[in-house]
């Protein structure tokens, strides 16, 4: 008899749902690389194909060796009921620039030692958004353009979907370049499962510490545990510098954390190691940036017309200093929710797709 | 007259270099003599994803997150870099530069200079005053992109510097004050300037404010340092000493902290106690506190320490100009001195030594021209730096180039020290002896060395006027030598290089007029 019934839910129904794929890990349809301790599967419904998420019990119990298992048990399960509660949250609060949530609940599968199956259902994607860029050389103008203009529509689809999340109270705070998902028209931001909810309706279920997404495109002061006193603020910048280092991949093809610990004296690991502060570093981290910047306003793909807006774009939302980041108008504000208020950069980037859109029709 | 040099005490004033020099050297490293164990965060999604998609964006996503958490050296990240190397039509500029940097982590180090000739040197420190200005027309640009760049203002008042231009310059650090309160590299840079400009509280209070004083051994020696130059006592010599006891602490992070301590407690008389703090700063030291070690040796009768070979420390010009002074190797001090005038061009001491070498040990005028023009860039109105100008055109013989120097002086200035004022005389005296007015000459090397004795100057720069007075009658002959010979004898060069070579220059004048 087989152990677990979530790994082995090929041909099977769920609650309606026809199980007819499952997918590697990381699932290379949603591009997943958080949500470790999950498996995805491609389901199926009145000719609707759909993303199902299903909690992976078996790598719980194998990846938690400090834990017992009820208490492994018990963390994942709080974990994956919480993103079941988020999502429904946020479909409820009309949150459209999110992966759409369908359905989801707890299923009892005969037949298996550990038959319990607990599922997400969202819409399905085409896949994430590294599946779809193209930095090549070797394009026409044209094309080119086209490129570009598709990347700006992705990011401004990104940034009103973040600010759809924070007029609702919730930071995903793992916005990174798998997590964006394709779709025909549109993009939208995938795995809800490392936001932190602070509206009632939801119980975050952990206390709200430290950052919970990818180190990769955390925002510095992430990695010296440099907190911002307001919650709200600390929580939605660290999702903007991810926004504006999400803008430097779609340009530059590699995440900002890399380039700035390129241009570094001392990498930020060293620094850790070496026990320095984030107040310390931050001097270094401004000059690494600026240099950053100057070298990413270089870049092939930005046309004259948009240039200068997209590097103000990082420039503002990835200040190293989370205390400057936001929109320059908004600097001097005493109002802390407009510093983090990304309505602005919203404009900015539709502003500058339509330029790009011009551009195609001069040709 | 000979060159006046201020090298009668010296402190541990902080260094102020390029902050990419600063970097190199480690002095905006971590303190601590204990690394932090990290968590090693997971990148096999990463990993993964990019197994199953061969494509240049899941290799460069995977080795922008191998980049970020200090993975670069896994074969699969390796991979991932080689296949954007191999790609490159297909790859952004960012990410062949990235790729690049995983493959070839060591980077090529910019000019070495330090192996030049003198005269190529010289070249190439002539330079710096255009470098300079080219770098800040670059910094202006790049600031445009991101206005809250500390290091940025720091390196613009740094060119400032190079330039002379100390009015920019002041403002430049003020922005990066303002911009990095905090920042150990920005307050010590900030600290140097303003002890540069004679701004001697600003200096200290850029320091004392910083909130990372009590607990930063860098912060703590420069604080020190500053107050020893006042000639005060720092309130914070406890917590040197025991941040220097705690063993917390790097033995390079608590080096210039000794050494600050060490000459603190020099002052204060005890020798046993500086000895004992140096010996802690150069268990690892940096350029500075092996600089005051063997400025201390070389300079303080009866002080003694022991060297270990410090070949791995870079910059050390000053330690090495020193040290060959010391073991009467002038060429090599110069040699020396110009690298220490290229890595800080803006300060005076390394000039002052480099051309004292020149002109008073090696005889070689043109270079010491050479150099004190330098310092005049960055130092354009300093009265020491023309009157040993002014000497050096003299004892060239460029008595024409003397006369336009010293015309931009002016002598009878009451805000002129006593010393300068006698250092001009007798530089006046010297290039009238060299015009072959002896008359002329001769009154202003008496007048120099009357007004000296008037105003109790200090024995050694009124025997340095004598012998220079000497040199140059014996060169007019006119005077006795006989009794030059006698009075010579009467003054006591045992502790002067300088008035021994002064001394040497009057009896090798004496013989060549007998052959």
């Amino acid at each position: 008899m087989e152990i677990f019934a979530a790994n082995n839910l090929l041909d099977k129904t769920i609650n309606g749902w026809k199980v007819v794929e499952k997918l590697p890990k990381p699932s290379s349809n949603k591009g997943e690389t958080g949500g470790n301790f999950s498996i995805g599967y491609i389901v199926e419904k009145n000719d609707q194909q759909c993303f199902m998420k299903v909690l992976d019990f078996e790598t719980i119990f194998m990846n938690n060796p400090s834990l017992s298992t009820s208490q492994a048990m018990q963390i994942a399960s709080e974990e994956f009921n919480y993103e079941k509660a988020l999502s429904e949250y946020c479909r409820n609060k009309h949150v459209s620039k999110v992966v759409y949530y369908i359905d989801s609940g707890e299923i009892n599968v005969p037949g298996f030692i550990i038959g319990t199956v607990s599922y997400i259902i969202y819409e399905k994607a085409q896949g994430d958004i590294r599946k779809t860029l193209d930095f090549s050389k070797k394009i026409e103008l044209s094309a080119k353009l086209k490129s570009l203009s598709i990347r700006l529509e992705s990011l401004h689809d990104v940034a009103v979907g973040i600010n759809q999340l924070h007029n609702s109270s919730v930071s995903h705070q793992d916005i990174k370049p798998s997590n964006i998902m394709v779709f025909e028209e549109e993009s939208k931001i995938g795995d809800l499962g490392r936001s932190i909810c602070m509206s009632p309706e939801v119980k975050y279920p952990f206390a709200i510490e430290g950052f919970t997404g990818d180190n990769n495109y955390a925002p510095p002061e992430v990695f010296f545990h440099y907190h911002l006193p307001d919650v709200k603020q600390r929580l939605y910048q660290m999702d903007n510098y991810m926004l504006g280092s999400l803008v430097f991949f779609y340009i530059t093809g590699v995440s900002l954390n890399a380039r700035l610990n390129t241009h570094l004296p001392i990498s930020i690991t060293e620094m850790l190691k070496q026990g320095m502060h984030f107040e310390e570093a931050l001097a270094y981290l401004q000059n690494a940036f600026n240099e950053v910047l100057n070298e990413f306003q270089q870049e092939d793909i930005l046309i004259d017309e948009i240039r200068e807006g997209v590097v103000q774009i990082v420039g503002y939302l990835c200040n190293p200093d989370p205390n400057r980041r936001g929109h320059p108008k908004s600097a001097l504000s005493t109002d802390v929710s407009s510093k983090y208020n990304l309505e602005r950069t919203i404009q900015e980037l539709d502003l500058m797709q339509k330029k790009a859109e011009i551009a195609i029709n001069k040709l | 007259m000979a060159g006046f040099r201020e090298e009668k005490t010296r402190n541990v004033i902080p260094n102020w270099r390029s902050f990419s020099t600063t970097a190199k050297i480690g002095e905006i490293n971590g303190t601590s003599n204990r690394n932090v164990e990290l968590f090693l965060f997971p990148i096999k999604d990463y990993i993964d994803a990019w197994a199953s998609n061969k494509t240049i964006p899941f290799a460069s996503d995977l080795i922008s997150a191998a980049i970020t958490n200090g993975q670069s050296e896994l074969p699969e990240v390796k991979k991932a870099a080689q296949y954007i190397l191999e790609n490159q039509d297909k790859a952004t500029s960012s990410q062949i530069n990235t790729a690049f940097g995983i493959i070839c982590q060591e980077q090529e180090d910019g000019e070495q200079t330090i192996n030049y000739p003198i005269q190529k040197k010289l070249v190439h420190i002539s330079n710096e005053d255009s470098i300079a200005k080219e770098k800040i027309r670059v910094i202006k640009k790049n600031n445009k992109l991101f206005l809250y760049n500390p290091i940025a203002y720091c390196e613009l008042s740094w060119n400032y510097t190079i330039l002379g231009n100390f009015k920019k310059a002041e403002s430049a650090m003020d922005i990066a004050v303002h911009l990095a309160p905090q920042s150990r590299y920005v307050s010590r840079s900030a600290a140097r300037l303003y002890l540069h400009i004679e701004e001697f509280d600003k200096a200290h209070n850029v320091v004392i404010n910083n909130p990372w004083l009590k607990t930063d051994p860098w912060l703590l020696a420069s604080e020190i340092a500053i107050n020893s130059l006042q000639g005060r006592n720092s309130r914070f010599i406890k917590v040197g000493k025991s941040i220097i006891n705690s063993n917390n602490y790097s033995p390079n992070s608590i080096s210039e902290l000794a050494g600050a301590i060490g000459t603190v407690e020099l002052i204060n008389g005890s020798v046993n106690n500086c000895k004992t703090f140096f010996k802690k700063g150069l268990i690892q030291p940096n350029d500075n506190c092996l600089a005051q070690a063997k400025w201390l040796v070389s300079e303080v009768p009866g002080i003694n320490m022991m060297f270990s070979n410090y070949d791995y420390l870079t910059n050390k010009y000053e330690a090495d100009s020193r040290w060959a002074y010391y073991m009467d190797k002038y060429d090599l001090a110069l040699f020396s001195a110009l690298d220490w005038i290229s890595d800080m061009p803006f300060t005076k001491r390394p000039i002052q030594f480099a051309s004292e070498m020149a002109y008073t040990y090696l005889h070689d005028y043109e270079t010491a021209i050479s150099v004190l023009k330098i310092g005049l860039v960055s130092n354009p109105n300093d009265i020491a730096l023309l009157n040993n100008l002014a000497y050096s055109y003299s004892l060239a013989g460029k008595t024409h180039d003397s006369d336009q120097v010293l015309s931009k002086i002016k002598t009878e200035s009451p805000s002129l020290s006593k010393e300068i004022k006698l250092c001009l005389y007798a530089t006046k005296g010297l290039n009238e002896f060299r015009k072959n007015n002896v008359e002329e000459g001769t009154f202003w090397y008496e007048k120099a060395i009357d007004f000296a004795i008037e105003k109790k100057c200090d024995k050694e720069l009124i025997n340095k006027a004598k012998l220079n007075f000497f040199r140059e009658q014996v060169r007019s002959d006119s005077s006795n030598n006989d009794q030059i010979i006698h009075e010579i004898e009467e003054i006591n060069s045992d502790n002067s290089k300088e008035l021994k070579q002064l001394k040497k220059d009057v009896v090798d004048e004496i013989a060549k007029r007998k052959l």
